[in-house]
């Protein structure tokens, strides 16, 4: 007997070899018992087959264990490694930024022009944002199995983003990209949440989409989300509620640049994680910048996303969190104190709405054009009736000459407050005024006026005003 | 005129408004807020000043004909006079508004005739000399866009 194997089938070819003289005859049931004989044979060999096959199966499973084990092995060890690395890192990074930080503050201290006092806070704010990030960063343990906490507080929501654009103009302006940005009317200028890790995750959204436009513009959108827009189909499980004493912000930033393959963007928020294809969103960058925002934004009870057309059809990314709304007696919280007007500060208040209310034509025309000199959006009345009927919410600041004959500003002021009384947006109310004693300022006072300035007033000093109002809601310049 | 020469006498005409008082610091603060989007500024506040001023001019000169005086009601207009001229910069007349208003507190009769009287002068002067300083500019422009390269 032999075998022959061929490319896949295996042969057994049984042969009886006979004398040539043989005479033998074969009977039929002898000749069935050798046909039934080769088939046992047949089926052996097959069975022999089989287990072999299988032996060399169970020997390679046993070999890719092995090789799996030694991976396991060696990927612990690698991150072993890198926590070590970045423990060390952490310590090394965090003395020279503490260094800037620190140098930085006292340099503050000193004499400084407008101009350098301007670039010192720059370096600070951009120190104090690369700190955190540091301790984000360097903290991924802590990101990994979710004990990052946020630091609460109540902050300038505006501000946010106005510090963000203020911190990648000059990045965007190298790069001729146009970056625009629009704040809703009814988005409250003060919220309660994590100042910080908001302002990074808009920063690192605002920051791919510069990194990613090589030409053309950026708009950046925020306004708070209403129940219908809330729920969306690209977040199907998210299901957000808004109360009382919480909204819900959205943040759009849409960009005309290089796009994204729709197929890459659910990687796009894992950490590390590197596309094939040199020439997508993620080339170049390490890809942690979305994953610590997916953090955050979940951390605040939100959600992020991106969509986009295509390659080389620009790309939105969207973020949805929950912010607090803060509590009235945050406002009241800072008494009045005679407050000299810092000479810096905001120097473009671009859609701000204000109400200017004066019965004096020139004087009320000089005060119009010194506000839209300085972006503001303004209306003016010269009449009380005029006022109570044209102030709207969507006034942030009311300026009233409190001083006109014949018309009581205090009056009025009052009527403005309680018409407001059971808003959350409500217009802060300064008092213009020609003659400035301490009755006066009293008075404002009394009836809760935010602010009083006296006339007449220059366009340095009305910007620092503005700044110190709507920072701290409460202004009362040492006369 | 050569137009570096005539530059060089609007500017003189201009720090002469302020040398002489009749302008303060004010007037530059409007000056200021003229640009780009806001390109007649000036020329709109000075046209609303002179509107304004011009019927409270005529208000007081009636008031000042009725026998007694009602110096609630001078008192009232001089103090929009006042408010106006103030906000414009209009230093001189500015202070006339004031003194005014003492003798009307005062209820001086005489006094405020006086300083109307005085008040009319300088009100002339400034637009006098306004106008004569706004016509040179107005020139010393048309040169630049005419001197400008093609």
């Amino acid at each position: 007997m032999t075998g022959l194997s061929s490319h896949t089938k295996c042969y057994a070819l049984m042969v009886l070899m006979l004398p040539s003289d043989s005479a033998r005859q074969w009977h039929v049931h002898e000749l069935e018992l050798v046909e039934v004989v080769a088939d046992q044979v047949a089926v052996a060999l097959s069975h022999a087959a089989i287990l072999e096959e299988s032996m060399r199966a169970r020997d390679l499973l046993m070999e890719q264990n092995v090789a799996l084990d030694l991976a396991r092995r060696e990927a612990e060890t690698a991150i072993r490694a890198r926590n070590d690395f970045l423990a060390v890192m952490n310590h090394e990074m965090r003395t020279p930024m503490h260094a800037i930080i620190a140098l930085s503050s006292l340099l503050q201290e000193t004499e400084l022009t407008p101009e350098q006092r301007l670039m010192v806070e720059t370096i600070l704010k951009s120190s104090n944002l690369l700190a955190t990030l540091i301790n984000d960063v360097l903290d991924l343990s802590k990101l990994e199995d979710g004990s990052l906490q946020l630091d609460i507080g109540t902050f300038n929501l505006h501000s946010v983003f106005k510090e963000v654009l203020n911190l990648i103009k000059p990045v965007a302006s190298v790069k001729k990209l146009s970056i625009t940005l629009n704040l809703a009317q009814d988005l409250p200028v003060y919220a309660v949440g994590d100042e910080k890790r908001l302002m990074q995750t808009v920063l690192n959204v605002v920051g791919n989409a510069v990194k990613f436009s090589k030409e053309g513009s950026i708009s950046i959108i925020a306004f708070v989300a209403k129940s219908e827009s809330l729920r969306d189909s690209r977040a199907p499980d998210f299901f957000p509620m808004p109360s009382d004493n919480h909204f819900y912000l959205r943040v759009q930033v849409k960009d005309s640049g290089s796009g994204i393959n729709p197929q890459e963007i659910p990687k796009l928020f894992t950490k590390f994680s590197q596309s094939q294809s040199s020439a997508t969103r993620n080339s170049g960058g390490n890809g942690l910048g979305l994953a610590i925002c997916k953090r955050f934004v979940n951390l605040m009870e939100g959600h992020i996303w991106l969509e986009s057309d295509g390659l080389a059809k620009g790309c939105t990314a969207t973020f949805i969190v929950k912010l607090g709304i803060p509590e009235r007696s945050n406002e009241s919280k800072l008494p009045f104190t005679p407050k000299v007007p810092a000479n810096h500060g905001q120097t473009n208040f671009s859609g701000l709405k204000v109400l200017v209310m004066d019965d004096n034509g020139v004087s009320r025309m000089v005060t119009k054009g010194l506000l839209e000199h300085l972006g503001c959006d303004v209306s003016t009345v010269s009449s009380s009736e005029e006022c109570l009927h044209g102030v709207s919410h969507e006034h942030q600041v009311v300026f009233l000459d409190v001083c006109m004959p014949g018309i009581d500003g205090f009056d009025l002021a009052v009527t403005i407050r309680e018409k407001f009384a059971k808003r959350h947006e409500k217009p802060l109310i300064v008092a213009l005024t020609g003659n400035t004693d301490k009755v006066t300022k009293e008075n404002c006072m009394r009836v809760g006026i935010n602010g009083v300035i006296q006339k007449p007033i220059s366009v340095d000093k009305m910007r620092s005003i503005l700044s110190e109002l709507l920072e701290h809601r409460v202004l009362y310049e040492a006369l | 005129m050569e137009r570096s020469q005539l530059l060089r006498q609007v500017a003189h005409q201009r720090q002469t408004l302020f040398d002489e008082g009749l302008l303060d610091e004010q007037f530059v603060q409007l000056e200021e807020l003229q640009d780009r989007t806001n390109p007649n500024f000036v020329e709109e506040i000075v046209t609303t000043y002179y509107q304004d001023t011009s019927r409270l001019i005529l208000n007081i000169e009636q008031e000042l004909e009725r026998r007694p005086l009602d110096y609630g009601r001078l008192d009232g207009y001089m103090y929009q006079f006042k408010g106006s001229s103030t906000s414009f910069g209009a230093k001189k007349v500015k202070a006339e508004c004031s003194l005014f208003r003492e003798y009307c507190r005062a209820g001086n009769g005489e006094g405020c005739m006086r300083t109307f009287q005085q008040l009319n002068r300088e009100y002339a002067t400034l637009k006098r000399k306004l106008e004569a300083y706004f016509q040179l500019a107005r020139q010393a422009r048309l040169t630049e866009t005419a001197s400008r390269p093609g």
